[in-house]
């Protein structure tokens, strides 16, 4: 019978199972895995780590003693963790709403084209770069009762504020000097995300009769949403997150008028030594943030978002 | 086999070569760790290096410097390594530094937050023989009778002091002359003295305050002073104290308390002579020519930042003892403080030796101290020194000291000490009635009492 040159159907050749698929996967596994290991090592480890310690009386000095949920029942009622929580929720929501309202609208100057226009940008940045700690030191003075800001405002207010020595208006003035420290910054986001919404959207709402708040509403802001979302978790996140300025102007005074989740976990854990009871605070204030991030996401999801 | 195009690098090339490469990276590390310890332990041959840290205070610091470079002539082969920390972060680094293992050999410490480190078992008790003495009585011979009393925990001397601390009343004379007082005679002993003298110092101008009689210190953010333990001076003066007999519950909202904070409450919103929103101390007593406080409560250490800053108002200082109730039943001032020297329980036997060694060295030179730092170390040698028997401020400080008890001790001083800091807060920043902010700082301690 004459041979076609058809291979045999049956391979006896061992099969590899290295398959050009697994080879790929391999290399990416490689790839990526220092980028894993670092992660789990300085990230994962240490929250299991914390999730255990919170369950643990521990002076850092003795053994860790297993408690078991004791300290989440002691947060249940403790009262200054309750009142550092509202404060902290307070600081929240009283920054990033000022720092969304008028870092977009500054934002929105700044598109536009003006005389010195960079050197405006430039002095609403510059709060931003100095450290939280000057900030705080520096508006601690203007905040004295003989300072700076109760002097300009003496033809206008009768009697003297008490900027950081009222329980009523401390939280108020932490959260004042916190907007203009962080709105430049925010600025810039946003300045950032208009630059990126195509200039013909609005020439073409412009021809077809919309107004400039039509075309705000219409373009810029459902146009602006991923930038917005980024803005709103960052900002809440860090505003959950403060410590430097309540640590530096009032350490959490007058009474815990100003004390907030962060400054109430470092003095449990460094000035008492309570490091269980700090890690179970710390735990709490991951599962707040992570709730509000996921709230965020499932809010502003901009999947939907075209140009079309 | 395939062939494998040449300048491709094969499989098995890739691993071997990543392997051999993390495996170099973790040879080079773990030499590395071997070398630094080995620098760590034995810089040069048979060296021993000892680390000793302190909080910054650069009169004492100065000194200190002196004296190590003494004790390492006296000691071939010893070398000191002397770090100086920032407060308040100090007490947390070294804290956390013992607790992990990596403290220092011995260090210098506020005796208020040792207590966890002793209960711990991380500090030694104090070694009389490797300081040249026979015994712990020929030691306790060198220091003013029961001010030792500080630094000892379950009958266990487990520390010497640097310094003893309490507070009396500075007094700027040249402000008591201006408003037509006699410094000398007119000074207050009580505080109603306090009220009625604050009224006459106490200079107001077009609604700004130019001079406060009188401050105390309300426990701001900027405070530096721990006026928690004036007010407990005070309740002390009463019959009041912190705590039960067992430290079971907290006494602090007791009508001895009640009455001190009201003292704090009145002088603010009755009287309106304190203010709250101004900084006191250090600032204002030495601001421009004359210092705008005429009266203020701080410890000796002090005087030196004074003469220092202010030659005006430091030749025109005179001090006076802690001001008393006129019907007080025990005659004491501000609660008595101290940092002293402890020495690492982990540290080797011979480190261990060299460091009381050393802190004999150090605390061997109280006039030295007192005229340089303005620190109190309580040693009988200091009372027979000229430099004692000169000082017109010391004394005194040292009067009070000998009839105060120290702050009491507890594992939870801390946590204690910051619930009467809100209560002074509470009642000299937003008026809240003295009875009602001491409950709530009785019922925030007795739940710290309880503990979690």
């Amino acid at each position: 019978m004459q041979t076609t040159g058809v291979i045999p159907t049956t391979d006896r050749r061992p099969r590899s199972r290295w398959t050009p698929n697994r080879r790929r996967n391999l290399f990416g596994l490689l790839f990526v895995a220092p980028a894993v290991i670092f992660f789990g090592v300085f990230n994962l480890y240490p929250m299991a780590r914390a999730f255990y310690v919170s369950l643990t009386s521990y002076d850092l000095l003795t053994p860790p003693r297993f408690i078991g949920l004791e300290n989440y029942a002691y947060l249940l009622q403790d009262d200054r963790f309750r009142i550092a929580l509202t404060n902290t929720f307070l600081f929240m929501i009283g920054t990033t709403v000022p720092l969304w309202v008028f870092s977009l609208g500054i934002a929105l100057v700044m598109a536009r084209q003006f005389r010195f226009k960079e050197l405006y940008r430039t002095l609403y940045f510059m709060p931003v770069i100095l450290s939280g700690v000057v900030v705080a030191i520096v508006w601690s003075l203007l905040y004295q009762e003989n300072g700076l800001i109760n002097t300009a405002l003496s033809p206008f207010v009768k009697g003297t504020l008490f900027w950081l020595t009222s329980d009523q208006l401390a939280p108020w003035s932490i959260i004042i000097m916190a907007v203009w420290q962080g709105l430049g910054f925010y600025m810039v986001i946003f300045l950032a995300g208009l630059q990126n919404i195509p200039a013909d959207l609005y020439a073409a709402a412009s021809i077809d009769g919309a107004n400039a708040w039509g075309r705000f509403r219409y373009i810029t802001l459902p146009l602006i949403r991923p930038t917005a979302l980024f803005v709103t978790v960052i900002s809440l996140i860090g505003g959950f997150q403060t410590f430097t300025y309540q640590y530096v102007m009032t350490q959490g005074g007058p009474g815990d008028a100003t004390n907030v989740i962060a400054l109430l976990i470092y003095s449990a854990a460094f000035s008492y030594l309570k490091i269980g009871l700090a890690s179970a605070m710390s735990m709490v204030m991951f599962a707040i943030i992570m709730i509000l991030t996921l709230i965020q996401f499932r809010v502003l999801r901009t999947d939907n978002l075209s140009y079309v | 086999m395939e062939a494998h195009p040449p300048g491709k690098v094969n499989r098995r090339t890739f691993l071997a070569g990543t392997a051999a490469a993390a495996g170099g990276l973790l040879a080079a590390g773990v030499v590395e760790q071997a070398e630094a310890a080995g620098r760590l332990t034995s810089p040069v041959r048979d060296q021993v290096e000892l680390t000793f840290w302190s909080h910054q205070f650069t009169p004492r610091e100065t000194l200190d410097k002196i004296h190590i470079k003494e004790f390492e002539r006296q000691n071939p082969g010893v070398k000191v390594n002397y770090t100086t920390y920032s407060e308040p972060g100090y007490e947390t680094k070294l804290q956390t530094a013992m607790a992990s293992g990596t403290g220092p050999d011995l260090f210098n410490l506020y005796t208020g937050v040792a207590d966890p480190l002793v209960q711990g078992k991380t500090v030694a008790p104090v070694d009389p023989q490797a300081m040249g003495y026979a015994s712990l009585a020929a030691l306790k011979k060198q220091y003013l009778p029961g001010f030792l009393d500080g630094f000892t925990w379950n009958n266990t001397l487990y520390a010497l002091p640097t310094e003893v601390s309490n507070y009396a009343l500075y007094i700027n004379k040249l402000h008591f002359i201006e408003a037509g007082l006699n410094p000398a005679k007119d000074y207050p002993r009580t505080w109603d003295d306090i009220v009625a003298l604050s009224k006459k110092l106490l200079i107001v101008k077009n609604g700004k305050v130019l001079r406060r009689g009188f401050e105390f210190e309300y426990a701001t953010a900027n405070d530096w002073t721990g006026t928690e333990w004036d007010l407990a001076g005070m309740a002390y003066q009463l019959g009041g104290t912190v705590f039960n007999h067992d430290q079971t519950a907290s006494l602090v909202n007791s009508p001895a308390w009640v009455r001190s904070l009201k003292v704090y409450y009145d002088f603010v919103h009755t009287y309106k002579l304190g203010y709250p929103a101004m900084p006191v101390c250090s600032v204002d007593f030495t601001n421009g020519k004359q210092g705008n406080v005429s009266m203020l409560l701080s410890g000796y250490w002090y005087a030196p930042s004074v003469r220092d800053t202010n030659k005006t108002v430091y030749k025109n200082l005179m001090t006076v003892q802690f001001p008393r109730f006129k019907d007080a039943k025990h005659s004491n001032g501000a609660l008595m403080y101290a940092y002293a020297h402890f020495v690492n329980a982990s540290s080797s036997a011979t480190k261990q030796r060299l460091a009381w060694k050393l802190i004999e060295t150090l605390d061997s030179h109280p006039a030295e101290y007192l005229a340089g730092a303005g620190l109190l170390q309580p040693r009988t040698s200091l009372l027979s020194s000229a430099t004692y028997r000169n000082d017109p401020l010391i004394k005194p400080f040292l009067e009070d000291a000998r009839t105060t008890p120290y702050r009491p001790s507890s594992t939870h001083l801390s946590e204690v000490q910051d619930a009467i800091r809100r209560a002074i807060q509470r009642s000299t920043q937003t008026a809240v009635p003295p009875q009602q902010s001491l409950d709530m700082a009785k019922a925030d301690i007795d739940k710290i009492l309880k503990g979690v």
